[in-house]
């Protein structure tokens, strides 16, 4: 009687409310989005290699040359970017103490990873690329054993 | 570490002298429930924040955000290092750092009802 008076009397002037949680709270976590932008760096990295230089005098094909270079590598330093900050959020936000008991090495593979990444935004290298996708793979694997989930690694392309 | 209800703490909260805060999420379980009313005393030079606290505060990146958290170290500056009770849910200090003394709003000191 007395508690159910005290709860009507709490819903009817309501307190302002403290999280004891945040981040959205969503907690939707999945390592495919860096995934997705890796592959978008890895594929716009083999566009760079294997886009043909114009003759020198074609001042028309000179251009559209520059042009497609130009969209390639704003493509490949924005998606490398996107994948380095996928990478941090699941680091700092998904991963906590518990995992790295399980998981010794954590660290040192997302900082190699973020590494990559940024290597891959720096350079036309299909070495770090093919390094970068081994990196996410690793981390997908990692992730989902935490949730004790069995989701096969898949690539767009 | 249980919070228990301190019916002096509830007779300064009808004198205005605390407040009241709701606590939403799972993160504090099993110490605060959700939807659990706590008072709050406003932190002051008098009675400064000692590890074990519970304390209410601004998340440091989300300046309209108020949090609760357990504080697990305190530093001379009156910032503390705040974690969750329940580790597996909730972001804390490990993931959004010291939180500063001019984000600290008040300490947890007892529940209502």
């Amino acid at each position: 009687m007395f508690s159910t008076l005290i709860s009507t009397l709490k819903n009817r002037f309501p307190a302002p409310t403290v999280q004891a949680h945040c981040d959205g709270p969503c907690g939707v976590y999945d390592p495919s989005s860096a995934r997705i932008a890796a592959e978008a760096v890895v594929s716009m990295t083999k566009k760079i290699l294997d886009l043909q230089h114009p003759a020198d005098d074609d001042t028309q094909a000179m251009a559209a040359y520059q042009n497609t270079m130009s969209r390639y590598v704003a493509i490949k330093e924005e998606q490398a970017q996107i994948a380095k900050d996928e990478i941090l959020v699941l680091w700092t936000d998904y991963f906590k103490p518990v995992h790295l008991e399980k998981y010794p090495d954590l660290h040192d593979t997302f900082w190699k990873a973020a590494k990559l990444c940024s290597a891959c935004k720096v350079e036309v290298s299909t070495q770090h690329c093919a390094e970068l996708m081994e990196a996410i793979q690793k981390i997908h694997s990692i992730f989902w054993e935490t949730k004790s989930r069995d989701v096969a690694w898949y690539t767009a392309s | 570490m249980k919070l228990k209800r301190n019916w002096k703490e509830i007779g300064l909260w009808a004198l205005g002298k605390r407040w009241r805060f709701r606590v939403n999420n799972n993160s504090m379980l099993p110490t605060l429930k959700p939807q659990e009313d706590v008072l709050v005393v406003p932190i002051s030079q008098n009675a400064p924040i000692a590890p074990g606290d519970i304390v209410v505060f601004f998340h440091p990146l989300r300046p309209t955000m108020r949090m609760v958290k357990r504080v697990s170290e305190t530093f001379y500056d009156g910032g503390c290092y705040v974690l969750s009770d329940n580790m597996a849910e909730g972001s804390d200090s490990r993931s959004f750092g010291v939180v500063g003394p001019e984000l600290l709003i008040g300490r947890v000191t007892s529940r209502l009802i």
